[in-house]
């Protein structure tokens, strides 16, 4: 028997030797690892922020109005790729109005927090709390679009 | 030992083309800037909640200001010019005194600021914050505003350049858009006139000269394909 191997049994000798198929991570695993990251940092990002009001020391559920800007904040942006019909990569005003209203609803995520911890319905340690969890949630948002595009980009083989 | 850091670069970052990504990072400056502003008004509003505090009618120094933002940018620079097909309801002058007014009524609520800070607060000496508060909106949403206008660029082409692909050209001249549009869309790609005028009016249709023509001088087309006079399907 010559020790000479063909190349295509190189893998055929070694499922044989070790009982196990070596997988090469396909895009759907890649785009599932994606996925499960960013559901994990959502769901940090959330408790941060359910933290922040059901601790004994804070116990008031004021902070929860955030999730208006949370659910707000992607969409300008999608009103913006639905309404324009050139996909030129120049500048297109209604995609830049909307980066605009979505920094804006990301900046009030931020100040509403300020607002009721200066009038004193939460705590500042509350307010602290808060605020990591915007941080976090907005982080994920970014992940999303990032990562799985948005509208035409989006390539359903991703799944 | 003097120049150890001359040979010190920035870990270059190809995947962000900073020309491109002006106008993204102009506007979302922006935004921060505007909406920082109204927050602090409401910070105010929310801290110092009676009259003799802070009077109800200083808000009015911030509702200006942001009609003025939004009418400032709702005309482009090209519909300034003169450029885009069709005149809108106004034409060029009407977009010039539209932003004249505009601008009117932003320096107005920026100079109506500062005296409510002098005279209704420093002066009587009270509790200076809503003043400041007062203040600093209007000041921000006056730089928001500039930021977004000025900080911004268009794409503005003329007949023998190349079509602005990954660049925008700046490049001069009252310019028309190379391209005709298939289903008779104005060709300004910016923000739309004023409310009032919801419907633009094109006064000559969209090809009144020959296009081709035109056309034919940019670098992207073949001289060959019927431009000459020749049949072409």
């Amino acid at each position: 028997m010559n020790g000479r191997l063909a190349v295509g049994d190189k893998e055929a000798s070694e499922t044989r030797l070790t009982g196990r198929r070596r997988r090469t991570e396909s895009p759907q695993m890649a785009g599932i690892k994606a996925l499960v990251a960013l559901s994990f940092s959502g769901a940090i990002g959330l408790t941060f922020l359910l933290l922040g009001c059901a601790l004994e020391q804070y116990g008031v559920y004021w902070p929860l109005f955030v999730l208006i800007f949370y659910v707000l904040s992607p969409i300008p942006y999608f009103i913006a790729k639905r309404t324009s019909d050139d996909s030129d990569s120049g500048s297109n005003a209604c995609r830049e109005l909307a980066y605009f209203f979505t920094t804006g609803i990301v900046v009030s995520a931020f100040g509403l927090p300020v607002v009721l911890a200066r009038a004193y319905l939460i705590k500042w340690g509350a307010c602290g709390l808060v605020m990591a969890g915007n941080v976090v949630i907005f982080l994920t948002i970014l992940g999303f679009f990032v990562v799985f595009g948005g509208g035409d980009d989006f390539s359903w083989e991703q799944w | 030992m003097a120049g150890f850091l001359d040979n010190f670069r920035w870990p270059e970052c190809e995947c962000i083309d900073w020309s491109e990504r002006r106008n993204t990072m102009a506007s979302m400056f922006s935004g921060v800037l505007f909406f920082t502003g109204w927050w602090v008004m409401i910070d105010a509003a929310v801290c110092y909640p009676s009259q003799e505090q802070m009077n109800h009618a200083f808000h009015t120094c911030g509702v200006f200001a942001t009609v003025a933002f939004f009418m400032i940018n709702a005309v482009s620079n090209g519909q300034v010019r003169g450029d885009t097909y069709g005149e809108g309801c106004l034409g060029r002058t009407g977009a010039r005194l539209w932003l004249f007014i505009g601008f009117m009524v932003l320096f107005g609520s920026l100079i109506a600021s500062i005296w409510i800070l002098f005279g209704a607060y420093v002066v009587p000496k009270k509790e200076v914050y809503p003043g400041l508060a007062v203040f600093f909106q209007n000041v921000l949403i006056f730089f928001s505003t500039l930021i977004y206008r000025f900080g911004r660029k268009e794409d503005v082409w003329t007949p023998n350049s190349k079509p602005p692909g990954r660049q925008t050209t700046s490049g001069g001249g009252i310019a028309r858009s190379q391209t005709p549009t298939l289903n008779n869309q104005p060709h300004s790609k910016h923000l739309a006139l004023p409310p009032f005028c919801n419907k633009r009016t094109l006064k000559e249709p969209i090809f009144d000269r020959d296009v081709r023509q035109e056309f034919a001088s940019t670098p992207f087309v073949r001289t060959n394909c019927g431009l000459n006079g020749q049949q072409r399907s």
